[in-house]
């Protein structure tokens, strides 16, 4: 055995080395973070998610969803996550603080999704004054729905900028702080309130005026699960229709029945409709529970993104 | 013929009479004793091989015809993916690792393995624990952390058969016969050691007791990334330094080189994974640590890309006669590749470009594939002969697998590497939609499709070869353990 | 430890590399060049297999 207790000593060295040092050390430094709020205590943030969002987190993570999305918005110097309006700011470590499964992911097969659920305030906020719309797109000749709403390029582009009149139910949000823009049920606990029927039913009444559902509302998330290629026609995104029930209509129609309008090819034989499973309908409450447009303290938005679309700057004050 | 009955005190005592003899019957006994586990190891690693290829073709249409077999809950594209990785990192990679490891602890222990159906029940329980994993993985019971995948109940299968291996693994190495420990041995030792930690230690800190927050994001890069260099890393490099000197007839170029690359080897890979989040959410120091120690780790493979060259220097040629020794460099210069392609793509201005994008799977797959796989075909082609008695049967099919394999790992990686900095040059680029840069990688993704077929022809045919090996329709040599190269024909053909 | 003793130790470490050798299979030995050669292969290479098998032991 002589000459060997280096050799055993120096493995087992090497290894609590690395592991003190890449997962202990940095535990004790993020490990144990507590929601920030204000001085009178109010405006917390983060809240934990509902318990719809737990389910819907492990439905993502059962379908893969982290192969090919991710949940962190970059700092501006890392890449072009800020200037597609992927977040108004970088992630930071509270940001996650309650998230049941951290799954931020590795490929950007599909777009960022840190902030899906707050992206309906953003098509929405970007739509109501043309003029800053137009300031905060990246380029000229790039709408600003376009930028905003990625993954639903060219299908959502027209429809975006003609929400305004339509949805009643969207415009008011668009003024309070932050964290109250989010869908009409997300009123309270804020961002985390699972999409439960009546918000269903508001999202269907919030249409385009081709009759299609508002980019990043429930029933567009819905109908993009079931059929990705009806909402971006490239679109490598696999289908989930394995999530979702083909019901024979009784009497009326079911209040969230997937909106197929314009896409003639997918609406299901007359009698039929096509209605989310309970697992879809988490998947879509954790989908629209991802926000982190909350300010933090300790992750600004820099300044040059952050004054270019100014609607954005006014909801955060 | 009982291999436990022959000890060391009865080799060394007849060490005047016939050296050669005794070494040759010692050396006879050693393998018999590993034939029936090793075996065990390799015919479930080639069979997880199969399923894994099969699944990656699978995986890579499905990329690019999303609508290919989505009707099926377990046929999504979501969870075959994670189970073609998790077959190839568990089942076919650690299996076919863990039998080599042991044959190659068993020789240079100089020891017969005792009791091998332990290691046989062993090998068992691993297979449960991959199917179980896989199942599940299938049925959606995903925990969703990368190469983290398998359920807690087929987590726990696993480990408690990995516990069973190792300790016959170190069992072996306790008994071996006194005398130095040879490089290959420490690298074992490291392999054997580092795994039953890291997979305990990332279980316990992503399920058993949840760390907060994105440390559940740190403990998986740096367990996903420790599992590809310090078990797979360790395993490959350990097998190319006993394959190449023992091929070739030629010792180690140096051995402090190796005992140094052995060293940092440890220290500085150990320390890489972070440069996978690099501007995510974390303190900035952890990922500069990785990045760091990513470059920092050009030191090891410097040492022993040069060592294994100064070994192999003039005998390249060899490569055309020797299988093994084909598939071991070829794994060997992969390493190189793979590490040098490893710092680049870790530079933060390239991160900027690439992160996010293919490349990190062609990156792994460089690893997981180009290095470690070819390492453990060309230790299969050295070690099976060995273990049934008889010598591979066609040299055309050897040759079909190892081109099939090369240009099927190649073009994937080529594909991928470009096909990533293409796609992060317009993720990057706001000016165009997402949708685009999705767009600009499938021509991409349709070749690496192209390139799963290749590897699954050579395969195919690797495991037919093997089959008619382990059926004992190999060829019978005339020549005791095919010391002869010169007279050793081709089979029929 | 003077440099000699130095030297001598490592000279010994050194022998490390060859343990892996035995008489049965000596260092100058090539213990796998089962692929046989074939006309279709590389007709240089074939030329030059003689030569490169049985050089082999001299150089090392």
């Amino acid at each position: 055995m002589k000459g060997l207790q280096p050799l055993f000593l120096g493995i087992f060295g090497i290894f609590t080395f690395s592991w003190l040092g890449m997962t202990v050390v940095p535990n004790l430094q993020i490990g144990s973070l507590n929601p920030q709020s204000d001085e009178e205590g109010t405006d917390v943030y983060p809240m934990p998610p509902s318990g719809m969002a737990l389910r819907g987190a492990q439905v993502y993570a059962a379908n893969g969803c982290v192969y090919c999305h991710t949940q962190q918005v970059r700092p501006e110097y890392g890449g072009s996550d800020l200037e597609r309006k992927w977040g108004d700011r970088r992630s930071a470590p509270r940001d996650y603080i309650f998230e049941p499964k951290v799954l931020l992911g590795k490929m950007r097969t599909g777009p960022d999704l840190a902030n899906v659920g707050h992206r309906t305030a953003l098509a929405d906020a970007a739509s109501p004054t043309p003029a800053a719309g137009a300031a905060a797109a990246p380029a000229p000749g790039t709408s600003p729905a376009a930028a905003a709403s990625p993954a639903a390029a060219s299908p959502a582009a027209s429809p975006a900028t003609t929400v305004a009149a339509a949805s009643p139910a969207a415009s008011p949000a668009a003024a309070p702080g932050a964290p109250a823009i989010l869908p009409p049920a997300g009123s309270q606990p804020a961002a985390n309130v699972p999409t439960s029927a009546p918000s269903m039913v508001a999202d269907v009444k919030a249409l385009t005026k081709d009759g299609k559902p508002i980019p990043y509302t429930a029933a567009w998330h819905h109908r993009h699960l079931y059929n990705p290629r009806s909402i971006a026609q490239d679109s490598n995104m696999p289908a989930y229709r394995f999530l979702y029930e083909k019901h024979r209509i009784s009497g009326e129609l079911s209040p969230d029945a997937i909106n197929f309008a314009g896409d003639s090819g997918e609406n299901p034989e007359g009698g039929w409709e096509i209605v989310p499973s309970y697992d879809a309908k988490c998947l879509v409450a954790y989908l629209m529970s991802l926000d982190q447009s909350h300010p933090l303290k300790e992750a600004k938005a820099p300044a040059t993104v952050a004054a270019a679309p100014a609607a954005a700057t006014e909801a955060k004050k | 013929m009982n291999p436990s009955a022959t000890t060391n005190e009865e080799v060394s005592a007849d060490v005047e009479v016939t050296t050669s003899d005794v070494e040759r019957v010692e050396r006879a006994l050693i393998d018999a004793s590993t034939r029936l586990p090793v075996l065990v190891f390799y015919t479930s690693a080639i069979a997880w091989l199969l399923l894994a290829t099969f699944l990656g073709i699978l995986t890579s249409f499905k990329m690019h015809a999303p609508d290919f077999l989505s009707g099926w809950a377990f046929l999504t594209w979501g969870r075959i993916r994670p189970a073609h990785l998790n077959a190839l990192v568990y089942g076919w990679g650690s299996m076919a690792g863990m039998g080599t490891a042991i044959w190659l602890m068993a020789r240079l222990c100089r020891t017969t393995l005792r009791h091998p159906l332990l290691l046989i029940a062993g090998a068992a329980f691993w297979n449960l624990g991959v199917l179980m994993g896989i199942g599940g993985i299938l049925a959606g019971a995903t925990t969703g952390y990368e190469w983290l995948e398998f359920p807690g109940f087929s987590a726990l299968t696993l480990f408690v058969a990995y516990l069973l291996i190792m300790t016959w693994t170190l069992i072996m190495f306790r008994y071996r016969r006194r005398g130095h420990v040879y490089i290959t041995q420490w690298y074992l030792l490291g392999a054997f050691l580092w795994f039953p930690w890291l997979y305990a230690a990332a279980q316990v800190m992503l399920f058993i007791v949840p760390v907060q927050g994105v440390m559940q994001a740190a403990v998986n890069w740096w367990f996903a990334n420790n599992l590809l260099f310090l078990w797979f890393g360790s395993i490959g490099l350990g097998t190319v330094y006993y394959m190449i000197p023992k091929v070739i007839g030629r010792p180690v170029h140096s051995y402090y080189l190796a005992a140094i690359g052995f060293w940092t080897f440890a220290l500085f890979s150990s320390w890489t994974g972070m440069q996978r989040l690099i501007d995510g959410p974390f303190p900035a120091w952890m990922i500069t640590a990785s990045i760091a120690a990513m470059i920092l780790s050009i030191i090891p493979v410097a040492t022993v890309g040069l060592n294994h060259h100064m070994t192999m220097r003039d005998h390249f040629p060899l490569m055309r006669y020797s299988p093994t020794l084909r598939f071991t460099v070829f794994g060997a210069i992969a390493y190189t590749a793979f590490s040098v392609v490893g710092v680049i793509i870790s530079l933060r201005s390239m991160a900027r470009i690439v992160h996010f994008t293919e490349a990190s799977m062609g990156y792994t797959m460089m690893g997981l594939y180009a290095f470690f796989t070819m390492v453990m075909f060309g230790s299969m082609y050295y070690i099976v002969p060995r273990l049934v008695g008889r010598e591979w049967r066609y040299a055309s099919l050897i040759k079909l697998h190892f081109w099939g394999s090369t240009y099927g790992i190649g073009l994937m990686v080529l594909l991928l590497l470009v096909g990533g900095f293409v796609q992060g040059l317009s993720l990057n680029d706001p000016t165009l939609s997402f949708a685009e840069s999705t767009e600009s990688i499938l021509p991409y993704l349709r070749g690496r499709t192209l390139s799963w077929i290749l590897l699954s022809v050579s395969h195919l045919v690797f495991a037919f070869h093997f089959g008619l090996m382990l059926l004992g329709f190999g060829r019978t040599a005339s020549v005791p353990t095919f010391l002869n190269p010169l007279e050793s024909e081709g089979g029929g053909h | 430890m003077s440099f000699s003793d130095f030297f001598i130790k490592l000279k010994s470490y050194d022998q490390n590399a060859t343990i892996i050798f035995d008489r049965d299979e000596p260092i100058g030995q090539a213990t796998d060049l089962v692929l046989p050669d074939r006309r279709w292969f590389n007709r240089r290479a074939r030329r030059k297999l003689g030569r490169t098998v049985e050089a082999a032991p001299e150089r090392s």
